[in-house]
């Protein structure tokens, strides 16, 4: 009678080939484990640096910092408010460069870079990317003769758009001509929104603010310095 | 020579056996490993973290890009809020709805937001300390637990009115 033969080539053969399939399943499935995971959070960094690049073209800080850069030259002063604010709300290393128009009376994109700073380790090889039009307007009250004190002109700089306080405004040019920008009256709120062109000249404009259709109700300046691009790269 | 045939031998009953015994733990892995309800598996991991994510994020977006409906929900009663959003107007949040986060009971902000039992919303200047407003810090929700498995935290930046700061929004959602 012959011995019973329990370790055998083919045993062993099957073990490593079951073995085998189960260490690949593993990996296989904690592989993709770790991509999902690692997308979220290339997401959620997109998805910050993006309200992040918005909320500096808005804040007013950043059009007081233009202004001074704009009046001054002086990119140390500029790049100091960079760091402490931009720097403050992106993670990762970041680039920003600002750029203002050469030909005004167009609408061509600004293409003069008069600020640009990256931060350290920096890489071209992984950013987004995110650009945002801006008025550098001087926020003081720059009155005409018989301009109302409580309005107040307010710049958004998204799209390069300005409100009043006011739900219906007007916009003129110093020679009283009407401006063919669109002004979006806000009926059911108190602010009417200035959406200047890309093709203003940097000029005073008198702004006519009315309580309701033919209620005039004063008169403020909007001050156009420049029109600008910010263009920030944040890591990912 | 023994010329009988040999069908039912101890060699064959030891290989099933194993056979049996391999193939049964191959199943029960796989299963295990693909089972969603399984906390243990990697599907139920990705499918939390990613839910979590989502939750978060919404939240966040919600918060930080709308002005609620109605726009003026602070004046009105739970029951009669859709929506709740930050924003004062197109950019700005208000300072006004911002205190009013913190009022609300946390029951209506779970339902309004769809968070559930386990959410934080706090705001941060950008030097790191909590917003107040009214001397009231401006945060909202259950406090975050240590040490827990799956949480996700998101932010955003928006400009708080009358326009001059900026102001980090942070949901953290956690199971």
């Amino acid at each position: 009678m012959n011995r019973a033969q329990i370790f055998t080539l083919d045993l062993v053969m099957g073990s490593v080939i079951i073995l085998s399939i189960l260490s690949t399943t593993y990996t296989i499935s904690t592989y993709y484990s770790t991509i999902n995971s690692s997308l979220n959070i290339k997401s959620n960094i997109i998805n910050s640096a993006s309200s992040a690049a918005s909320a500096f073209a808005l804040v007013g800080t950043t059009d007081n910092a233009l202004v001074q850069l704009h009046s001054t030259g002086n990119t140390a002063i500029f790049l100091d408010y960079v760091k402490s604010t931009l720097g403050a709300m992106l993670t990762r290393p970041y680039s920003i460069s600002i750029q203002t128009k050469s030909d005004y009376g167009t609408s061509s994109a600004p293409n003069i870079t008069i600020f640009n700073y990256t931060s350290p380790g920096f890489s071209d090889l992984s950013y987004s990317s995110f650009y945002e039009p801006v008025i550098v307007s001087d926020l003081s009250t720059l009155c005409y003769s018989n301009c109302d004190p409580s309005l107040s002109i307010k710049d958004v700089f998204a799209g390069q758009n300005a409100t009043l306080n006011a739900p219906y405004c007007t916009v003129f040019y110093n020679n009283g001509t009407e401006v063919p920008w669109t002004v979006l009256n806000d009926t059911t709120g108190s602010e009417c929104t200035i959406k200047v062109s890309s093709a203003a000249y940097p000029q005073n404009y008198l702004v006519n603010a009315f309580s309701s259709p033919g209620t005039f109700e004063g008169n403020t300046t909007l001050y156009v310095l420049a029109l600008d691009l910010i263009h920030i790269k944040a890591g990912t | 020579m023994n010329n009988r045939g040999q069908i039912f031998t101890l060699d064959l009953l030891i290989s099933l056996f194993i056979f049996l015994l391999l193939f049964t733990s191959v199943v029960l892995f796989l299963y295990s490993v693909a089972d969603v309800n399984n906390p243990y598996s990697s599907y139920y991991s990705q499918v939390t973290s990613t839910y979590l994510n989502n939750v978060a994020n919404q939240n966040a977006d919600i918060l930080s890009e709308s002005i609620g409906s109605p726009a003026n929900w602070p004046q009105y009663a739970c029951g009669q809020i859709s929506s709740i959003g930050l924003l004062q107007n197109t950019y700005e949040l208000s300072p006004l709805k911002m205190y009013n986060l913190t009022t609300m009971s946390t029951k209506c902000l779970s339902q309004l937001l769809r968070a559930g039992g386990s959410f934080n919303v706090t705001t941060y200047y950008l030097n790191g300390s909590t917003v107040k407003i009214g001397n009231r810090p401006i945060t909202a929700g259950f406090s975050i637990p240590q040490n827990q498995s799956y949480i996700a935290s998101v932010s955003r930046y928006v400009v708080m009115y009358p326009g001059s700061t900026i102001i980090k929004i942070t949901f953290t959602e956690w199971l």
